[in-house]
């Protein structure tokens, strides 16, 4: 497509212009307070739960439910009026209806579900993160479908692995340190290359010191120090007391 | 066995997260930290007042948080924050029914000044004042070319028009931009 062509600036409105082209500081104060804000609402939405369905999607399972209800009124209607109809007519219309293929009941139901499970399920992030789905308790005893697992998002991952450390950090501080490499080897099973694998490696070195494991201690922290070179965890780790004889 | 980290796990842990949070979410607020200059002039030169400046530089921080997976990394980000910063400064401005002139945009004196810092002010003070009066969609396409030097397809689909539109509303811009500067210059001679 070819562009417009566009007349150069008048010299004067030029030189005018260009006095405003420089981008000066902001204050340190405005910029400071600007960044505290900014870092206290990644702090929150990164610890916030996950397991709201979006808008869109609660729209669209609102409607799907609508047209759920709509079938099975409908069928309901027919079925009526089939056997309203057939005392009056005799043989012949009778036949003429069962010469259809005879029909599942709740047809248009069993379909309208079946789309409702084939949207994006977010089940297995909410179970793991200790978080009961609002659409379970909406279609009981149906049949479950084969559904491929969605990907998780990173933001979602990450909120998942925080809750799966909570428990390693929380049974850490009340020095219940089987329980917190227990928790440890939850998260290396489900994400052993995640985004808090750095945190969790420190975690193990300090849980496998309470144990008094602390040949096993040192040589998770010497793996860690080749793994996690530049870490902040590392400056603050204290090199292993020799094990006992 | 003594302990073989030093310092208290919580205190440990809640730093280590807080910089891994950084790390996941650290481009959005890179940049928002290595644009926020630029953020500031571009909402002055939209019309936000100096006192709002901060709560709306936040409220643009909150919409690039949000929109964040949308950013195209192959395209330069300037027009993109500068669309988020548009729309944000659009809404706010209807918000407090801002009236076109106010006192920060006074200009006291247009004689040439002696010292070149305070002229250089002082012409950036008059430009301000002139963009002021040019209507906000043609002001944002003018800004945007005239002092961002940014393309004319960029600032097309940043503004979300279509590129003969953004056109037309700069060749408008520039005209009213030379009729607010001329209004000035009458002032300031009589």
């Amino acid at each position: 497509m070819r562009q417009p062509e566009l007349e150069p600036l008048a010299p004067e409105l030029s030189a005018l212009l260009a006095s405003e082209r420089e981008i000066l500081p902001e204050p340190a104060e405005i910029r400071e307070r600007a960044l505290l804000r900014a870092r206290a609402v990644l702090r929150a939405t990164a610890l916030e739960p996950r397991s709201k369905a979006p808008l869109g999607t609660l729209r669209w399972l609102l409607a799907a439910a609508l047209v759920l209800v709509a079938a099975n009124l409908l069928g309901a209607a027919l079925r009526a009026k089939r056997r309203l109809l057939a005392p009056a007519v005799g043989a012949a219309p009778t036949f003429a209806l069962q010469s259809n293929p005879p029909r599942k009941p709740n047809q248009a139901s069993v379909a309208t579900q079946s789309e409702l499970e084939s949207a994006p399920d977010r089940a297995p992030v909410a179970a793991e993160l200790g978080v009961q789905p609002t659409l379970q308790a909406a279609a009981p005893q149906r049949a479950t479908p084969v559904i491929a697992p969605r990907p998780i998002s990173p933001v979602e991952a990450y909120a998942l692995e925080l809750a799966l450390l909570g428990p390693a950090r929380a049974a850490l501080a009340h020095g219940d340190f089987a329980s917190a490499l227990a928790a440890i080897g939850k998260h290396e099973r489900r994400f052993p290359s995640g985004q808090l694998a750095e945190e969790r490696e420190a975690l193990r070195v300090q849980a496998l010191s309470g144990l008094g494991r602390a040949n096993d201690a040192r040589q998770t922290a010497a793996a860690f120090r080749a793994r996690f070179p530049g870490s902040i965890l590392l400056s603050r780790m204290k090199e292993p007391a020799p094990s006992a004889p | 066995v003594p302990p073989i980290t030093s310092v208290a796990t919580e205190h440990l842990l809640a730093g280590a997260l807080a910089e891994c949070e950084v790390r996941v979410r650290g481009d959005c607020l890179g940049a928002y930290q290595r644009e926020f200059d630029y953020l500031c002039r571009t909402l002055r030169r939209l019309g936000i007042a100096p006192s709002d400046i901060e709560d709306v530089a936040h409220e643009v921080f909150l919409v690039l948080h949000r929109r964040w997976a949308d950013y195209d990394s192959g395209r330069p980000f300037r027009p993109w924050l500068f669309g988020i910063a548009y729309r944000v400064a659009s809404a706010h401005r209807k918000r407090v029914r801002r009236e076109v002139l106010e006192p920060w945009f006074e200009i006291e004196d247009l004689s040439p000044q002696p010292d070149q810092a305070v002229a250089t002010e002082q012409a950036r003070r008059i430009v301000l004042a002139a963009l002021e009066r040019i209507p906000l969609p043609r002001r944002a396409v003018l800004v945007m070319h005239d002092l961002d030097g940014a393309a004319m397809h960029d600032i097309a689909a940043a503004l979300g028009v279509p590129l003969f539109t953004a056109y037309s509303r700069l060749r408008k811009a520039r005209k009213e931009l030379d009729a607010s500067l001329a209004r000035f210059r009458t002032g300031a001679a009589q």
